[in-house]
């Protein structure tokens, strides 16, 4: 393994400093939405819909308004004509329509869960008693719940101002696929479908809305991951100036993107705080979670591949199906990822002939938010459709692999996609991966176990992932997301340091990895630094956290920021002691000296106090204090690479899957902290195996939830997850500070494929085909009886 | 609506007199009546462990509890287990193993494995793996908590305290 920079006392990048925020969790002190409590806080609980698809004829709310402790209870008709604007995403006609949502229901309910209506009480379980009251006057509606039947001409259609259900359609043809398939020996086709997943992240979802009526301000207290975006869609659905809104963002246990985007429920908190004049607090409960916290995943992709008879593919086209719920969600709707999850189909194959033909359809199912890797879809099938072109030629899949796999010296490799694939070791961490599960001797196992009847499998799933997207990029997408981020830092009188940033750290260990990048750029020790974020009325603009963004757009922020200050402190430190700038030098601990000068040196603290309150000691021109801010936009798109390898044994009897072995060699460039880095590779390796085993929100024909709680929607826990070896090559960005890449959702795209074809591999003489989610012992029963056993 | 009871609960050594609806759960009543807030609700089903606290020394789920239960009973909740805010050495074992990110499911994992460790002090992986069954973390794949605990096993005495040592489970 090899580092960008090598520990020493001056260094803190690359080292596997503990965090800085664990002993606040660990004690028990951590300070989440639901701990808060506000003078005259009252507490709403919503009335969501049971039905699928309704009208709503009638509400009747006298007899919960008449319940004890109940404050106030509204319906969507109370509450939709108080929104400044729409909750509109503007289309890009004839690809994406213009798409609506309301913060209740208004004249139909569209799915399970649909919040109708909201009661605020003294307490949650008085307002729970008194939703038992509300009567709703449902008129029953036939339900679509299939996202391919609800293109039907005559299928019943979720948002009648669509026309139909189609939310958007991108089709874009690259090279020449007629050609690629003309000249190929066959055509291998294939359908992989994923089952809808949620994040289920363990702090559900939840906000405390406070109108000062006396200062005309919204202060909004959010478990979120984007407080300054939130409070910009809050200030304009409320008709408020951004000045009088402020989003408080308190630890927030966990987002995955479900916490990416304006909550519903966060508008109507806010409309309904207003008119009661009283702190309202929502803490949904899991149910809810499970049933309206959105939805992800369930996409369906039919692929061919022209493939010449030693597997090589000169060409693909494939067709796929984004089911992306009943309404939109501010401002990360689901068309988004149906482009991007189409167009990456390629990935890190050499292809230069492939065309799409993709869908985003609405249905009666919750909405849909962006998941840890939201597009994951391509990485399933690209690695997917390798296993059954090995299969159906008769070849290797490794050999197959090797043959189309982007290489070193093939980069720069210019894709389909229209940039090119370039400082990524993608063959190495490929090569090194089946070196770690010792590939030959494998086979030979694998071959033994048969002779046995036991049937072991070897998957291995390679994926580029991009993130710490520019503002560029976002705009591309239509989307108002900025992309950059900032930094101020503050070095305080006392000689420590304040930084503060547009991220929203919920577990990624940004207290700490910030803190080493300003510890290493000001020779400082991380215990004098403290990161803040979350208060929109204090913190620099920023997008938050999401899109693996953090560290590349932190690190850009804050090192930015850091050496500016630097400078300052080189040059009153250097007026100080009678030297030049550039003769100073960092000593750790907070000294800066005089280079070749040991004995001529001065602490922070004392530079600082000079800043502030002995401005005569400046230097000519010097502005006191010793604060800045900066702002970093990151370059288009930055990607790192990966290979998950991983052995199983499928129990042909009972369907089971047992893992033997599971590996990830890993490349994300510079790694500000190698502990938080496998940290992010193992949290979200274990989602992608929940998702290919465990995890499935199944709905029935009337589009009824039959998972709506843990009992039926199976998270893994630490039996279902092997222990992973990971492992690191580094291959530093020249583009990012620091070189680091972004890494955080990668674990998903490598673990489902790697999983599914294992499964695959151990099935193979079976002749079935292991591409439709989730692999539960039921599923794999199902394709073994189809094959006769 | 059913009167309230009045209860005595002894939390982390201090009695609380109460008057509580039978229908609170012992999770919402050390939340809210008491505001210890650490204990936390996850699923309120028993199922994701991050209400876990001790009842007379025994992890238990106390979401699925109703505080009247919890009349005149000792618990300990995770602030009980480091009241002078010194990390006890199952916490620092987490913090060196990366036992935890966002935090949420982890008073739950602290204070059951804590007391996991006490009863079984020579645990092996897959002991461990099975004994944080019933904790949900959706942050960390386990890993680093498996390690902690691990970390703190004692040394086996002879070769039977050693227990078997197989491979892990799928």
């Amino acid at each position: 393994m090899t580092t960008a920079t090598e520990p020493s006392d001056l260094h803190f990048i690359g080292r596997r400093v503990q965090r800085v925020e664990d002993p606040r969790f660990l004690l028990g002190r951590g300070q989440y939405v639901a701990d808060i409590k506000l003078p005259r806080m009252a507490h709403a609980a919503f009335l969501r819909s049971p039905h699928a698809h309704a009208r709503i004829k009638r509400i009747d709310i006298d007899e919960a308004l008449a319940m004890p402790g109940v404050l106030g209870v509204y319906t969507g008709e109370m509450l939709c004509g108080k929104l400044a604007q729409p909750m509109v995403i503007p289309g890009t006609p004839p690809v994406i329509k213009t798409i609506r949502t309301f913060p209740l229901a208004l004249d139909k309910v569209r799915f399970v869960g649909d919040p109708v209506a909201v009661v605020v009480a003294s307490s949650r379980y008085l307002a729970e008693d008194a939703l038992e009251r509300i009567a709703v006057d449902y008129e029953l509606l036939p339900a679509v719940i299939d996202a391919e039947k609800a293109l039907a001409a005559d299928s019943v259609v979720v948002d009648e101002e669509l026309g139909d259900n189609i939310i958007a359609r991108y089709t874009q043809e690259i090279g020449n696929v007629a050609g690629a398939f003309a000249a190929a020996d066959r055509i291998v086709t294939a359908v992989f479908r994923q089952q809808r997943q949620t994040h289920a992240p363990l702090e559900t979802r939840g906000g405390i809305a406070d109108w000062d009526v006396a200062r005309q301000r919204m202060q909004y207290y959010a478990s979120t991951q984007i407080p300054h975006m939130l409070r910009d869609m809050l200030a304009n659905l409320l008709g408020l100036p951004a000045h009088l809104v402020r989003v408080i963002t308190p630890d927030v246990g966990g987002g995955f993107g479900q916490k990416s985007i304006l909550q519903r429920e966060d508008v109507v908190l806010c409309l309904v705080a207003r008119e009661l004049g009283r702190p309202v607090k929502w803490i949904e409960d899991r149910v809810e979670n499970l049933t309206s916290g959105h939805h992800a995943r369930e996409e369906t992709c039919y692929i061919e591949a022209a493939v010449t008879s030693d597997g090589v593919i000169l060409g693909m086209r494939s067709r796929l199906f984004t089911d992306a719920g009943a309404y939109p969600v501010l401002f990360q709707a689901a068309h988004m990822f149906t482009a991007l999850g189409a167009s990456y189909i390629p990935g890190h194959w050499k292809i230069a002939n492939y065309s799409y033909d993709a869908y985003t359809v609405a249905t009666n199912k919750c909405p849909v938010a962006p998941y840890r890797a939201p597009p994951n879809i391509y990485s399933v099938v690209n690695e997917g459709i390798v296993e059954v072109i090995a299969h159906e030629l008769g070849l290797d899949s490794v050999a197959v692999r090797r043959r189309n796999i982007v290489r070193s010296e093939d980069q720069p490799y210019m894709t389909t996609m229209g940039f090119p694939l370039i400082f990524l070791s993608i063959d190495q961490a490929f090569e090194k991966a089946l070196e770690l599960v010792d590939y030959p001797q494998f086979r030979s196992e694998q071959a033994q176990a048969r002779q046995q009847g036991r049937y072991l499998g070897m998957g291995i799933a390679t994926y580029i992932e991009p993130g710490a997207f520019s503002n560029q990029l976002y705009r591309s997408l239509g989307t108002p997301i900025s992309g950059w981020d900032s930094a101020t830092l503050r070095v305080e009188p006392s000689g420590q340091v304040t930084v503060l940033v547009g991220l929203l750290n919920h577990g990624q260990g940004l207290d700490t990895t910030l803190a080493q990048v300003i510890a290493q750029e000001l020779g400082i020790d991380i215990a004098d630094v403290t990161i803040l974020y979350g208060d929109t009325a204090r913190d620099p603009y920023g997008a938050g956290t999401q899109a693996s963004r953090s560290a590349v757009v932190g690190s850009g922020a804050t090192s930015h920021a850091s050496r500016t200050i630097r400078e300052k402190i080189f040059r009153i430190a250097a007026h100080l002691m009678e030297a030049a700038p550039e003769d100073m030098e960092l000593r750790g601990g907070g000294r800066v000296g005089v280079k070749g000068v040991p004995g001529r040196e001065m602490a922070l603290k004392d530079i600082a106090h000079t800043a502030y309150f002995h401005l005569a000691g400046l230097p000519e021109g010097e502005t006191p204090g010793l604060e800045t801010t900066s702002r970093y936009d990151p370059p288009f798109a930055t990607f790192s690479n990966a290979t998950h390898a991983c052995i199983v044994e499928v129990d042909i009897e009972t369907g089971q899957v047992r893992f033997k072995t599971y590996v990830v060699v890993e490349d994300c460039g510079t790694m500000l902290n190698p502990m938080v880095v496998d940290g992010q590779i193992l949290g979200a390796t274990a989602q992608g195996i929940g998702g290919a085993l465990y995890e499935h929100l199944a709905y029935d024909h009337d589009g009824q939830l039959l998972s709506p709680t843990f009992a039926e929607y199976l998270l893994p826990t630490a039996p279902e997850v092997p222990p992973v070896r990971v492992e690191h090559i580094v291959t530093p960005s020249p583009l990012t500070p620091y070189g680091v890449k972004p890494m955080g959702e990668g674990g998903v795209l490598g673990a489902v494929p790697a999983v599914m074809n294992a499964i695959a591999d151990a099935l193979a003489p079976f002749g079935v085909r292991v591409t439709e989610q989730p692999f539960t012992p039921s599923r794999i029963r199902d394709l073994l009886r189809q094959a006769g056993r | 609506m059913p009167s309230k009871r009045p209860i005595t609960l002894t939390v982390n050594g201090i009695s609380y007199d109460l008057l509580v609806e039978p229908r609170l759960t012992l999770a919402d009543c050390l939340r809210d009546e008491i505001e210890l807030t650490g204990t936390h609700v996850g699923c309120e089903q028993g199922v994701c462990g991050a209400c876990t606290v001790l009842l007379n020394g025994e992890a238990v789920r106390s979401c699925l509890m109703l505080a009247v239960q919890a009349d005149a009973q000792a618990i300990t909740t995770v602030e009980g287990l480091a009241p002078d805010g010194q990390l006890t050495p199952f916490m620092e074992a987490m913090r060196a193993h990366h036992g935890l990110q966002c935090g949420f499911c982890t008073p739950g994992v602290v204070v059951h494995m804590t007391t996991f460790l006490q009863d079984n002090p020579h645990p092996t992986e897959v002991e461990v793996r099975l004994a944080l069954a019933g904790h949900v973390c959706r942050c960390t794949g386990y890993q680093g908590m498996v390690e902690a605990v691990l970390a703190c096993a004692q040394p086996a005495v002879t070769p039977e305290d050693a227990g078997e040592s197989e491979g892990v489970a799928g």
